[in-house]
């Protein structure tokens, strides 16, 4: 039987594989710097790094079987492993990052749209009660002309009076308007 | 994860290298605290390659195909290799006719058949003395009677293991060993003296399968207090790690004896092949042969090993 001080990585990795916690621990001692440093180069981020390291090894105990000497060292494995996860890392950031940048303009765009959108229902309300306030005659030439998309000869035709007489009361009519709705922004 | 494009690995290699090329690693502050965040995904003890306990075959099962193994392996055995030895210093012939009556016996055992216990044997214990009148009989006949009869009995116990209820399975031999663990015994047994039969006939051994392997190494390191407690070489308070990587393998903590402290660490730690160790275990390998990366207190193997082998003796 043989003596080993420090065995080889693959024989470690295959007491993990075998469920045995401590030959983890002695993959972490000689692994764990490595993966770390990396990692910290990637994401230039210490607690993110410190996540990558912890998956990385989580992953090498959980699927120490999958690790195969014939095709590399434990080293590159292990570094391939945590590349990806902080290369995978930083994109995911980037995009949170890009997203939230596209929510904040559009949240402040539809702020403005129910801004505006308010302030045209109260103008509105204003209008058709200065509307209702005018006499007869000039609500019913404004509301043909401006509301109805009629010429004032059509207006005058409508109302059977004379073109001038229509532009009259159209004329007098949005200057009670103006003077009912005073005060209230353009 | 996000799909791997083809230059993302190239680009981890180059990063690698760059790391390996000089830049000062920087150790991560996690410790122990990695080790317990990890054992969270996975308890420590199974192996990632043997069969999950939830996934256990049927004992009745692994009976069945351990018995597929040794009838092939006496069907093997060509005319003139009946006389080869063995590593049990009996030749094949006796080999073959010895596990066939221990199957008989374990039979009769368990209300399957009747068996005509030899004078003088008193126990199961008595495990190559009750054999030996039927090894006589047998050897007698010839081989085709040790094939015809090994071929019965292995048909007849797996009809009657199936039949089995729970309370048939714990019911204890002799006051002793529970039903299942004789049954895991025997399949153990068949394994072995079906290899020895192999290796004496020139043909390589022949490894079960994960499902198999799994119960044997179990049973293996299960025994080694009872072994140990058997020959009279406990030892109070000590602990063994036994490590078996590969197929079927598994981290086994051991008590060596009474009042082991529960958090006391490991006194020996052995890491072995799980088939060349139960091989150690079935006297196939002996301990000074059994290729084994030994940590701690090295005074402690041979304990264990000898634990391991009692019941084979």
């Amino acid at each position: 039987m043989d003596d080993v001080g420090d065995a080889p990585e693959r024989k470690l990795v295959a007491r993990v594989a075998a469920g045995d916690e401590t030959a983890l621990s002695r993959l972490y001692e000689q692994y764990g710097s490595f993966v770390y440093t990396l990692a910290l180069r990637v994401t230039r981020d210490r607690g993110a790094a410190e996540d990558i390291v912890q998956d990385v090894f989580v992953h090498l105990w959980t699927k120490a079987d999958a690790f195969d000497s014939e095709r590399g060292s434990l080293r590159s494995w292990l570094g391939v492993i945590a590349h990806r996860r902080a290369v995978d890392r930083v994109r995911r950031e980037e995009a949170l990052r890009a997203r939230e940048e596209r929510d904040h303009q559009r949240s402040v765009d539809q702020q403005i749209d129910i801004a505006e959108s308010a302030t045209a229902q109260l103008m509105a309300a204003r209008v058709r009660s200065a509307l209702i306030a005018l006499p007869e005659e000039q609500r019913a030439a404004i509301e043909l002309a401006y509301f109805g998309g009629k010429t004032f000869r059509e207006v005058a035709v409508v109302l059977g009076i004379p073109e001038g007489t229509a532009k009259s009361r159209i004329r007098l009519g949005m200057a009670k308007l103006a003077e009912g709705l005073h005060g209230v922004s353009s | 994860m996000t799909p791997v494009e083809p230059d993302d690995d190239l680009l981890a290699l180059l990063a690698i290298a760059d790391v390996l090329a000089g830049e000062e690693e920087v150790a991560p502050p996690l410790g122990a605290a990695l080790v317990e965040a990890a054992l969270q995904h996975r308890a420590p003890g199974p192996s990632l390659l043997a069969t999950a306990a939830a996934e256990r075959l049927p004992l009745p099962q692994v009976f069945a195909r351990q018995a597929i193994d040794l009838t092939e392996a006496l069907s093997g055995i060509g005319p003139h290799q009946w006389t080869s030895p063995t590593s049990y210093g009996r030749s094949v012939a006796e080999l073959a006719a010895h596990v066939t009556a221990t199957l008989q016996h374990f039979a009769s055992l368990i209300g399957a058949g009747s068996f005509e216990v030899p004078a003088g044997c008193t126990s199961f214990l008595q495990h190559w003395e009750l054999t030996e009148p039927t090894i006589i009989r047998l050897q007698a006949e010839g081989p085709d009677a040790i094939r015809a009869d090994a071929a019965e009995i292995v048909d007849r116990l797996h009809t009657a293991l199936t039949g089995l209820t729970d309370a048939d399975w714990a019911y204890r031999i002799e006051g002793v060993i529970s039903v299942r663990t004789y049954t895991e015994a025997k399949c153990f047994e068949m394994w072995m003296h079906g290899d020895d039969i192999r290796t004496a006939t020139g043909r390589p051994q022949l490894d079960p399968d994960r499902d198999r392997m799994t119960a044997m190494a179990d049973l293996a390191t299960r025994t080694v207090p009872l072994g140990l407690a058997l020959l009279g070489r406990s030892r109070p308070g000590r602990r063994a790690r036994i490590v078996l990587t590969g197929v079927g393998g598994g981290t086994f903590v051991v008590p060596l004896g009474s009042d082991v402290d529960p958090a006391r660490a490991s006194d020996v730690v052995i890491v072995a092949d799980t088939a060349e160790f139960c091989r150690c275990a079935g006297l196939l390998v002996s301990p000074a042969d059994l290729t084994a990366e030994i940590e701690g207190d090295r005074a402690l193997v041979d304990d264990v090993l000898a634990g391991a082998r009692a019941f084979s003796a």
